[in-house]
């Protein structure tokens, strides 16, 4: 993904020597008034015509006939999905903005998280399945369960967006005598001081949530039962293995002295 | 817990709503539009006294058939999905999916009979178990490669797991190079992003990008026999407890569900909103093309990438990427770290920057006492060894760094 001042592009590799390539303008639908033919002429002359090598090369191999252009919308989150018997799903309950690629992917959770709602309700693993007057209520719990997730992830896409669009040059300083110094602005300072952030933290962070669903337990993170764990396989196993341990209680030892189950001496040669 | 405040408030039936039939609305019979009145979270209340006797019957006949109905507005990959999830549920799924050019706006609702002029004739409409589903021969697709990243993998692996061995059989993995942000001008890299080291964290499959095709062709194999194309649902209306959903082909269907997975510019959507608002133009217009050539830096390159190793992060300590928990059910047991079966005997205090808790909430049974942190490893209170070794009190042990730190 090539960034620059209100205009990005970005290019995918899609296997079998073809490559998927997007370029992002900052133009209000319609008011534009370039003809489908001219569009790659276009691009390359004009809108990224001082732009790195690479961008021109992916240009020159497009055939024009494979350019689409389309205007990109999105929706502020919705809180309500479902009501009664009918709910909805994907793009028409959360349509977000492409920058995160998560699109499809939010619908096919909601697929998945439907599907669990309405097994969940089947408590007594009837065969007939969940009776059809519990179906609103899953979907309900489906509309619950995803809201947040969805609307964090249409505020990322949209956040995302909004600083490729408050980009310019980062500010480069090259250190010799006297200091060089580059592309001078509030704005490419602004840039220049999100680097690091954006490297380490954010993209990290961006990730970490992302791939959080489907839940699994980070058997790294959550090796042993923390407040608030219930119930998962994790906190079980540690229960049991406390059990079988010893005392992981703060004060055990304390309390094993003063009860007089074990004499001080040998208290001392357990503990000491 | 604020969150899940607010969404109690904010899914409370009756916030939106529009009435969309010309006729009044009749307790036994109102339009979906008026979902918001009679909706029934818990159903048991609309099958009280006040409830006619049609309806009566028609909710009668629905506990008669012998699976549930579904139709899902749109045959997207969401929609399709959604096909996939609930026929494995054993339902009779629909899915409408409509002609490349959208049909008309038409008033659906307008176009029914109404209630109180004609009585519902003894079968009005054809239920979507009897439907004669359409093969789709000529599917039109639209749209490029999508992007499946590994959250979306690890959804279909568990939805289906024949379906995603076909999707990262025939998808272009870009997760495990490096991708990030490149100057446009001075083709230097701004940032790079590591998708990898988190998937595979969670045992999930590297992102991946698939033409979007080859993915509707993989999921209509599945659920194809579902899919009648050329025909959109245009609007609803419930009857008893079900739903009569109208087409744009003029049929109507009766369902027990609707799933409405039509897009940005849904018409089941537009059941919810009554202002009906346009979506919001993001700031951006989007030319997408597709380039046939082979960039030099193309093997270490999934959206622009050098190797790691330049981009300045650490390299991952190397794991298998397939984890047990890559081919384990939904809710797998975790595989039992060795070290805790083995309890190894504690060199001194855990090193505060290697804490598993650290950055985790703690809290202690004694508020007032220093903070503890649980050692990752059991400690040897009962040494199987006829001679003990003389351990350190638990406190000295098992402190984790400063107080200071497992705050954090």
């Amino acid at each position: 993904m090539w960034v620059g001042s209100r205009k990005y592009f970005v290019s995918v590799d899609v296997g079998g020597g073809r490559i998927q390539w997007y370029a992002f303008l900052n133009y209000a639908p319609g008011s534009q008034s370039v003809e489908k033919e001219q569009t790659l002429s276009w691009l390359k002359n004009d809108e990224f015509a001082d732009w790195a090598d690479d961008v021109h090369l992916l240009l020159d191999s497009s055939p024009q006939d494979e350019v689409e252009q389309r205007d990109l919308f999105d929706r502020a989150p919705d809180l309500q999905w479902s009501n009664g018997r009918v709910c909805l799903l994907g793009d028409a309950a959360h349509p977000m903005m492409p920058n995160l690629g998560q699109g499809g992917g939010m619908a096919i959770e909601d697929a998945l998280v439907l599907g669990q709602e309405i097994t969940k309700l089947n408590e007594g693993n009837d065969p007939n399945g969940v009776p059809r007057k519990r179906l609103p209520l899953a979907l309900q719990r489906y509309n619950q369960n995803r809201v947040l997730r969805a609307a964090a992830v249409q505020g990322l896409s949209r956040v995302s967006s909004a600083f490729l669009f408050q980009y310019q040059p980062p500010l480069d300083i090259t250190w010799s005598l006297p200091p060089k110094v580059k592309n001078v602005g509030p704005r490419s300072l602004i840039t220049r001081a999100c680097q690091g952030f954006l490297q380490r933290v954010a993209f990290p962070l961006q990730f970490e949530f992302l791939f959080s669903f489907p839940k699994t337990i980070d058997p790294e993170v959550f090796e042993e039962e923390m407040a608030g764990d219930f119930g998962t396989p994790q906190a079980a196993a540690a229960r049991e293995a406390r059990a079988r341990d010893g005392p992981a209680q703060i004060g055990e030892p304390e309390r094993e002295l003063i009860s007089g189950q074990t004499g001080p001496g040998e208290w001392l040669s357990k503990y000491w | 817990m604020l969150g899940a405040v607010l969404l109690q408030t904010v899914s409370a039936p009756g916030l939106r709503g529009t009435a969309r039939m010309p006729c009044q609305p009749t307790r036994s019979r109102a339009p979906l539009s008026a979902l918001r009145a009679s909706f029934e979270l818990h159903a048991e209340h609309a099958t009280g006294a006040a409830v006619a006797h049609a309806d009566a019957h028609a909710a009668h006949q629905a506990d008669d058939r012998p699976r549930v109905e579904v139709v899902v507005a749109g045959g997207g990959i969401g929609g399709l999905c959604t096909a996939l999830v609930l026929t494995k549920l054993g339902y009779d799924v629909r899915v409408s999916h409509p002609a490349r050019k959208r049909a008309p706006a038409v008033q659906w609702a307008a176009r029914l009979p109404s209630p109180l002029a004609c009585p519902p004739p003894p079968t009005p409409a054809r239920s979507a178990s009897q439907q004669v589903f359409e093969k789709t021969t000529s599917y039109r697709p639209f749209g490029g490669p999508i992007q499946i990243a590994s959250n979306a993998a690890e959804s279909i692996r568990r939805i289906d797991e024949g379906v995603y061995e076909k999707i990262v059989a025939r998808a272009t993995c870009i997760g495990d190079r490096t991708n990030g942000l490149k100057d446009g001008l001075s083709d230097e890299w701004f940032a790079t992003f590591d998708l990898d080291s988190p998937a595979r964290k969670r045992g999930q499959a590297a992102s991946m990008v698939i033409d979007r095709p080859i993915l509707q062709e993989i999921l209509l194999e599945k659920v194809g026999n579902c899919v009648t194309k050329g025909s959109e649902v245009m609007g609803c209306e419930q009857v008893g407890d079900r739903i009569r959903v109208g087409l744009s082909t003029g049929e109507t269907v009766e369902a027990d569900l609707l799933v409405g997975s039509d897009g940005i510019k849904s018409r089941v959507r537009d059941l919810f909103d009554p202002s009906q608002k346009p979506p919001v133009w993001s700031g951006y217009t989007c030319v997408a093309g597709m380039a046939y050539c082979v960039p030099p830096d193309i093997k270490e390159v999934g959206y622009k990438v050098r190797p790691r190793l330049d981009t300045g992060l650490a390299p991952l300590p190397s794991r298998t990427p397939s984890h047990p928990l890559a081919t384990s059910p939904p809710h797998p047991s975790p595989p039992v770290d060795a070290s805790r079966l083995h309890p190894q005997p504690l060199a001194g205090p855990c090193p505060p920057l290697t804490c598993p808790h650290r950055g985790l909430r703690h809290k202690s049974s004694a508020p007032w006492l220093p903070r503890i942190c649980k050692a990752s490893t059991p400690l040897p209170f009962h040494p199987p060894s006829p001679f003990p070794p003389k351990t350190p009190p638990p406190f000295a042990r098992r402190r984790c760094g400063s107080a200071r730190a497992s705050i954090l």
